[in-house]
């Protein structure tokens, strides 16, 4: 009975890692290390972004309580209010009136031009 | 017997005294027709037609042409036209307007046939304007309430109503022209008393007094026929 040993040692041969896959796989745990590490980094770095400030949150509590006062004492005139609050945001009437002149005063010029340029009168 | 006599001679006194004042009557209700909101834009449309076919006239007449005839709810207009005389054709516009009142009164005042005539041919005229020189929607619809005015006015020529009311018409345009320039005192320098300022360098104001001058003639020459 003859053993041939041939097709064994070269299977064993194809199994055992070579020096380079040793190095490759080395060089692959490094920089699974590395990148864990850098995860890591991250998050603690994450964390450490917010900034939990307690005196203003302390202001903020206040401020919303403020609120919440001043809504409550003003909830018969709401209408009121918004009213306000809309009002506040519209310009007086004197400058409204300053705008449309300040236009009319553009309209008149690109009237003229416009006269100049087709060689029409406009009578009103 | 003598009752109904007196009735009659009643009767016919005061429809003279009417009739011997009718100028003064219908001044005064064409006052009141202008003050009172809504029912004064038809007639300040008139006027601002008047004005502006003026306008439009004079341009004609001084081989010019119309562009287009503008009308505005408040009663504004504008007349748009390339040649003629820029000097007359400015100073038309109040001018026609207190000049057509006139011109109603006056012919309303003769016959009733006559006065038919002549709201025929403001029919045609305001026809004419549709076709030629409206571009516009609002304009189209204004003058076409103005023609339904006129048409009633004319189906019912007969009545003796019918020249009272051609007369206040024409009055009440008169009038409209009378205090129309006044407007023009605003410090904005716009409008015609500020085209003929420009062309003549003589003041807005005294254009103003001019327009108003004729039209106080023209009402004192309407006033004076009537006595």
């Amino acid at each position: 009975m003859q053993v041939n040993n041939t097709g064994l040692s070269s299977q064993i041969v194809r199994n055992q890692p070579n020096s380079e896959q040793l190095n490759q796989q080395a060089e692959r745990a490094a920089e699974q290390v590395r990148e864990q590490q850098k995860q890591q980094a991250e998050q603690t770095q994450r964390v450490n972004r917010i900034e939990v400030d307690e005196n203003a949150i302390a202001v903020l509590e206040r401020e919303n309580a403020q609120r919440q006062n001043s809504s409550a004492q003003s909830n018969g005139s709401n209408n009121q209010s918004s009213d306000s609050q809309t009002s506040y945001d519209t310009p007086p009437s004197q400058n409204a009136t300053a705008i449309a002149t300040y236009q009319s005063v553009n309209n008149i010029e690109r009237r003229d031009n416009v006269q100049q340029l087709l060689g029409v009168d406009v009578f009103a | 017997m003598p009752n109904v006599n007196s009735a009659m001679t009643n009767q016919i006194n005061s429809s003279s005294f009417f009739q011997r004042y009718a100028f003064w009557f219908l001044l005064l209700a064409a006052a009141l027709l202008r003050s009172i909101p809504i029912i004064s834009l038809p007639f300040n449309w008139l006027e601002s037609y008047f004005h502006e076919i003026s306008h439009g006239l004079a341009a004609l007449i001084t081989g010019g042409s119309i562009v287009k005839i503008e009308l505005f709810p408040n009663g504004a207009g504008l007349c748009t036209t390339i040649g003629g005389s820029r000097f007359f054709t400015s100073f038309m516009g109040y001018t026609g307007a207190a000049t057509w009142g006139a011109m109603l009164y006056s012919l309303a005042s003769i016959n009733q046939k006559l006065t038919k005539a002549v709201s025929g041919a403001l029919l045609l005229l305001l026809i004419c304007s549709c076709l030629l020189w409206v571009r516009d929607l609002l304009t189209l619809v204004i003058l076409f309430l103005l023609m339904a005015l006129l048409a009633v006015k004319i189906r019912w020529w007969q009545s003796k109503w019918f020249y009272y009311g051609m007369q206040l018409i024409g009055l009440t345009v008169l009038l409209n022209a009378l205090f129309s320039p006044f407007y023009l005192i605003d410090g904005r320098n716009q409008g015609d008393g500020a085209t003929l300022a420009s062309l003549t360098l003589m003041p807005e104001v005294v254009w103003v007094a001019i327009w108003v001058a004729i039209a106080l003639a023209l009402l004192y020459l309407l006033a004076k026929k009537q006595q």
